[in-house]
C-alpha cells in the first residue's frame, strides 16, 4: 500500500510534538548539566555529586527508598489479604477501585489532608495526645522526613497493591496444592515457590514506587512550605534563587541526575514486569 | 482379599459444600497396581473424591485409608501421594529437573542421589535432554510429562490424576494416555484417574467407577460397564446408545414398530416404555426377513473402520443407528433394509 | 485458614482506616468552626458550616485560578486528542510495527519528572526567547506531554481489543469512503478510549502543580499554595473539593477501563 519510508510519514506530527516539548527540554537539561558551574572546571553533573549537593540527592534517595520499601511491604500484604478474602465479592472491586484513585492522589490537597490529621493542630495529633501519645515530644513533625514518609505512603501503598494483585493471583491455588502433593510443608512452599514467584513483582514494584516517590514534588513542597531538603524542591531553589548567581547549572545537574535515576528505576521495573508476566501465562 | 494389597480405600465418605452435596456415602477400594477411573459429568463428585484422597478437602464424614492407615485428618503434604493436575501446575520458575527434583528435595534426599533419580525419571517420560528447560519453553504434552515425572519420582503410595489429558490436543492425548498407563503399571502403584471422557475411561482403566450427583452408579471393568450397564444413566453416559419407544405386547414383550422382541424384558400389556440398545447390537438383513423390522437407510456416517447407518423404521416414528464394519456395508441412502435388534443386548431404560 | 482470614481482615481494616481517616480530618477542618484544641464531646456537633467553602469559591482569586485551570485542562484534552487519535489510528491501521515506537515515546514522560521537565523547558525556551512562556496557555503542550503515558494507553487499549485493520478493509471493500470509514467505523470503536483519555488528561491538568508553579502560572493548585497561609479553612475546603473531583474521575475511569489489574497510574505527583 505504501512504500516503507513513506509509511513512517504519518507519525511525523507525533514525533515532532514529542521532540519539541519533551526531548528538546530533556536534552537541554543535559546540555546545561554538562557545562561547568561558575568558578569550577568540573561539569555541573560531577559537581552535583560532591559535598553538600550530593546530600540533596541522597536525602531524596533515602526518602524514596524508605517509602518504597514500606509501601511495597504493606501494599503486598494488602494484595495477599484481598486475594485470600476472595470469597467476599465486591471487596476486591472496592479495593482496586479505591487503590486506583488513591495511587493517583497526591500533590497539595493530599498534603492538606495530612496537615489536618497529623499537623500541629491536627485532629489525630490531638486524639493521640488525649491517650497520652505526644507526637511533638516524639520528634514527629509532618514536614519532616518521617512526616513525608507517612504522607507518601498514602499513594505508595495503593500503587503497590495494584502492582501485586495480578502477581498474587498468579500464585494459583493449584501451585500450592502441587507443592503439597509432592510433600512440601507450607513453609517449604513459601520459601521455594511463593516467595521466588512473587519476588520479581515485589522488586519491580519497589522500583516503581521508588521512581514514583523520587519524582514527586508538590506534596513535599506543600508540607514543608518550600523548604524541604528533597532534591526536587532544591532544584527550584537553584533555578529561581537568583541569590547564588551562576549556580543555575547545578539545578540542571540535579535534574539530570533525577532523570538518570528515573531511567534506571523504570527500566528495572519494566524488565522485571516482563519476567513475571512470562511466568504468569 | 489380602489387606496389604489395598492401596487406597474410601469408606463412607461424604462431603457437602453448603447446600450442595458433592459426595454421598462414597465407598471405593483401590488395589495395589490397579487403575480406577472416576467417570461422570461435571459436578458428579469425582474431583471432590480425588481432592479428599489428596488431602485438599476434609470429608464431612467417613474415612480415607492408605494401605490400612487412616489418613483422613492428615495434611496433604504428609500423605505421600503423587498428583497430576489438569493445568499441569508446574512451578514456572524452576527447570524441568528442578520441578521433578522438588519432591525429593523436600524429603531431604541428597543432591547426588537426587540428580540420578531425576535423570532417570525424566528419561522415563521421554524428555531426556530437556532437563534444563523452563515450563514455558515446553509444549502442553511435554509439560504434563514433567508433571507425571514429578509425581512419580518419589515413589508415592498412590498416583492421583485429575483430568490430566483434557487440556491437550487429541493426538497428544492418546499418546500420553497410553504412556500414563505404562508408567503406572511399571511402577506397580495404584492410581485414581478422574475424567469426564468415557473413551479415555474405557481405554485406560482396570475398573471404571461411574458417578452421578455424588453417588456411585456402577463400578466394574470397562467391558462390564459398556456391555452390562446397570441403569439408563450409565448406559447413556458410556458409548452411543439407541433410545427406542416401545409398547408391551399381550405376551408382555416389547413391540418395536409392531415387531415383537423376544427379550427378557417384560411389562404390562399396552404400557409404553423406552429401551436402550447399542448400535453394535443392531444388525441389518434383507428387507422382509422373518423377525426383522422394515426400515429405510436415511443417513450414513463413515468413520474409518466402522460406519454408522441411520435407519428410519417404516411403521413408527423411530430412527435407529446400526454400527457396521465399513468393509461389509453395501447400502446407500434410500435403500430398504430389515433391522434386527439383538434381544439379549436390550436394556429397559430406568432413567424416567 | 480461619486464623489467616482474621489476619487478612485486620490488614485491610487498618489500611482502610489509613485511607479514610485523613479525609475525615480534612473535612472536619474545612467545615467545622471549632479549633482542634477546643474539640471535645461537647463541641463535636457544633458549628458545622460550609461557609468557608462558599466564601473561598466566590473569591476573585479562586475564580481566576479555577477558570484558568479549566481552560488549560480543556485545551490540553483537545490538543492531546488531536495529536493522539490520528497517530493511534495510523499505528493500528497502517503500520503495526510502529506501535512500539509510539508506545516507547509515550512512556518517556515517566522518566522525566515534571520538575526536571520544567527545568528543561526554561532552559530550552531561553534559546527561542521567553515570549513563548509569557502566556499561561504555553503550559498546554507540556500538559499534553505529561499525560501522554495514560492518554495513549487508553486509546491504544480501546483499539487493541478489535482488529481495526480488518474492520477498515471490510468497510473499504463495502464501498465506504475514507472519511465515511473514519466517522462510522473507527471513531465509534474508540469512544470509550477517547472518553477515558479525556478525563485522565483533564484530571492530571487540574492537579498539576510543579510546572505551573515554577513557570509562575496561577492555576488551582497554585491558588491552594498561595492562600493556604491567610485562609487555611477555605483553602483546605477547596483542596477537599479537588480531591473529591479527581477521585470521582479516577474512580469512574477505573470502572470504565475494567481490565484486571491494569489500572492506570499517574506518576505526575
Amino acid at each position: 500500500m505504501f512504500r516503507q519510508t513513506k509509511s513512517w510519514l504519518g507519525l511525523t506530527p507525533f514525533t515532532l510534538f514529542v521532540a519539541i516539548f519533551l526531548l528538546w527540554p530533556t536534552l537541554s537539561v543535559f546540555r546545561s548539566a554538562l557545562q561547568p558551574v561558575e568558578g569550577s572546571s568540573k561539569p555541573a553533573m560531577l559537581e552535583a555529586i560532591s559535598g553538600q549537593y550530593l546530600s540533596a540527592i541522597l536525602y531524596s534517595v533515602r526518602l524514596s527508598a524508605i517509602t518504597a520499601g514500606l509501601g511495597a511491604v504493606i501494599g503486598t500484604l494488602v494484595a495477599i489479604s484481598a486475594v485470600s478474602l476472595n470469597q467476599f465479592k465486591g471487596l476486591r472491586n472496592a479495593l482496586v477501585g479505591y487503590s486506583a484513585v488513591a495511587a493517583n492522589l497526591g500533590g497539595i490537597p493530599l498534603a492538606f489532608a495530612f496537615v489536618a490529621s497529623l499537623g500541629m493542630q491536627g485532629l489525630y495529633t490531638k486524639l493521640l495526645s488525649v491517650i497520652g501519645i505526644n507526637l511533638t515530644d516524639l520528634g514527629f513533625k509532618i514536614s519532616d522526613f518521617s512526616g513525608i514518609v507517612i504522607v507518601y505512603l498514602y499513594f505508595q501503598i495503593p500503587l503497590m497493591t495494584l502492582v501485586m494483585l495480578p502477581a498474587v493471583d498468579g500464585l494459583k491455588a493449584t501451585l500450592k496444592e502441587a507443592a503439597a502433593s509432592v510433600g512440601a510443608t507450607p513453609r517449604q512452599y513459601w520459601r521455594s515457590i511463593g516467595v521466588p514467584l512473587l519476588s520479581p513483582s515485589l522488586l519491580g514494584g519497589f522500583l516503581l514506587l521508588f521512581a514514583n516517590a523520587f519524582s514527586a514534588y508538590a506534596t513535599a513542597f506543600a508540607l514543608s512550605a518550600g523548604s524541604s531538603k528533597l532534591v526536587s524542591v532544591q532544584i527550584r531553589f537553584y533555578l529561581q534563587g537568583n541569590t547564588i548567581t551562576g549556580k543555575s547549572n547545578l539545578g540542571y545537574a540535579l535534574a539530570a541526575w533525577m532523570i538518570v535515576v528515573m531511567v534506571l528505576a523504570m527500566s528495572g521495573y519494566l524488565g522485571l514486569r516482563r519476567r513475571s508476566e512470562r511466568w504468569r501465562r | 482379599m489380602n489387606n496389604h494389597e489395598i492401596a487406597l480405600k474410601f469408606s463412607g465418605v461424604s462431603k457437602a459444600f453448603g447446600q450442595v452435596v458433592a459426595l454421598d456415602d462414597f465407598d471405593l477400594t483401590l488395589q495395589q497396581g490397579e487403575l480406577v477411573t472416576l467417570l461422570g459429568p461435571s459436578g458428579c463428585g469425582k474431583t471432590t473424591a480425588l481432592r479428599i484422597a489428596a488431602g485438599f478437602e476434609r470429608p464431612n464424614s467417613g474415612s480415607v485409608f492408605v494401605k490400612d492407615k487412616d489418613v483422613t485428618s492428615l495434611p496433604a503434604h504428609t500423605r505421600n501421594m503423587g498428583m497430576v493436575f489438569q493445568n499441569y501446575s508446574l512451578f514456572p520458575h524452576m527447570t524441568v529437573a528442578e520441578n521433578v527434583g522438588f519432591g525429593l528435595r523436600v524429603r531431604g534426599v541428597d543432591a547426588a542421589e537426587r540428580d540420578m533419580l531425576v535423570v532417570e525419571a525424566v528419561s522415563r517420560v521421554r524428555l531426556a535432554g530437556l532437563e534444563g528447560r523452563y515450563p514455558h519453553q515446553l509444549s502442553g504434552g511435554q509439560q504434563q510429562r514433567v508433571a507425571l515425572a514429578r509425581a512419580l519420582v518419589f515413589q508415592p503410595e498412590v498416583l492421583l490424576l485429575d483430568e490430566p489429558l483434557s487440556a491437550l490436543d487429541a493426538k497428544v492425548r492418546e499418546e500420553l494416555r497410553d504412556e500414563i498407563r505404562t508408567l503406572q503399571r511399571d511402577a506397580g502403584i495404584g492410581a485414581i484417574f478422574v475424567t469426564h471422557d468415557q473413551d479415555e475411561a474405557l481405554n485406560i482403566s482396570d475398573r471404571v467407577c461411574v458417578m452421578k450427583d455424588g453417588k456411585i452408579q456402577q463400578i466394574g471393568s470397562p467391558r462390564d460397564i459398556y456391555l452390562r450397564p446397570v441403569n439408563g444413566f450409565v448406559a447413556r453416559f458410556i458409548g452411543a446408545m439407541n433410545v427406542i419407544d416401545i409398547q408391551f405386547s399381550p405376551q408382555n414383550k416389547p413391540l418395536i414398530a409392531g415387531v415383537e422382541l423376544d427379550s427378557s424384558i417384560t411389562g404390562q400389556v399396552g404400557s409404553v416404555a423406552q429401551i436402550l440398545v447399542r448400535p453394535d447390537a443392531v444388525s441389518l438383513c434383507q428387507r422382509g426377513t422373518f423377525g426383522s423390522i422394515d426400515g429405510t437407510v436415511v443417513g450414513e456416517h463413515f468413520s474409518g473402520a466402522t460406519t454408522i447407518l441411520r435407519i428410519r423404521l417404516d411403521r413408527a416414528e423411530v430412527t435407529i443407528s446400526a454400527m457396521l464394519v465399513s468393509r461389509n456395508v453395501q447400502l446407500n441412502v434410500g435403500d430398504g433394509v430389515g433391522v434386527v435388534v439383538d434381544p439379549n443386548e436390550v436394556l429397559l431404560d430406568s432413567q424416567n | 485458614m480461619i486464623r489467616r482470614n482474621l489476619w487478612s481482615k485486620l490488614v485491610l481494616i487498618v489500611v482502610a482506616a489509613f485511607y479514610v481517616l485523613p479525609m475525615i480530618a480534612m473535612a472536619r477542618f474545612s467545615f467545622q468552626r471549632v479549633p482542634v484544641i477546643k474539640l471535645g464531646w461537647s463541641t463535636l456537633g457544633k458549628n458545622w458550616t460550609i461557609e468557608s467553602l462558599v466564601n473561598a469559591v466566590i473569591s476573585d482569586r479562586f475564580r481566576q485560578a479555577a477558570w484558568l485551570s479549566v481552560r488549560l485542562a480543556l485545551l490540553s484534552v483537545v490538543l492531546g486528542l488531536l495529536i493522539l487519535i490520528p497517530t493511534t489510528v495510523y499505528v493500528h491501521v497502517m503500520k503495526r510495527g510502529a506501535r512500539s515506537y509510539v508506545e516507547f515515546l509515550s512512556m518517556l514522560p515517566y522518566v522525566v519528572p515534571p520538575i526536571a521537565l520544567v527545568v528543561g523547558i526554561s532552559g530550552a525556551m531561553k534559546v527561542v526567547g521567553t515570549w513563548f512562556l509569557a502566556s499561561p496557555f504555553s503550559l498546554v503542550p507540556f500538559y499534553v506531554v505529561i499525560s501522554l503515558p495514560f492518554t495513549f494507553r487508553s486509546l491504544d487499549v480501546s483499539l487493541g481489543a478489535i482488529d481495526l485493520k480488518t474492520l477498515v478493509e471490510a468497510s473499504r471493500s463495502l464501498g465506504a469512503s475514507w472519511s465515511r470509514t473514519i466517522r462510522s467505523v473507527i471513531l465509534p470503536n474508540m469512544k470509550v478510549g477517547i472518553i477515558n483519555a479525556s478525563f485522565l488528561c483533564f484530571a492530571t491538568v487540574l492537579g498539576e502543580f510543579t510546572i505551573a508553579s515554577l513557570l509562575l502560572k496561577f492555576t488551582l493548585p497554585a491558588y491552594l499554595a498561595e492562600s493556604q497561609g491567610n485562609n487555611p479553612q477555605g483553602t483546605f475546603s477547596v483542596g477537599l473539593l479537588l480531591l473529591v473531583v479527581s477521585s470521582l474521575i479516577f474512580g469512574l475511569m477505573n470502572r470504565l477501563s475494567k481490565r484486571k489489574g491494569q489500572a492506570f497510574s499517574g506518576l505526575t505527583l
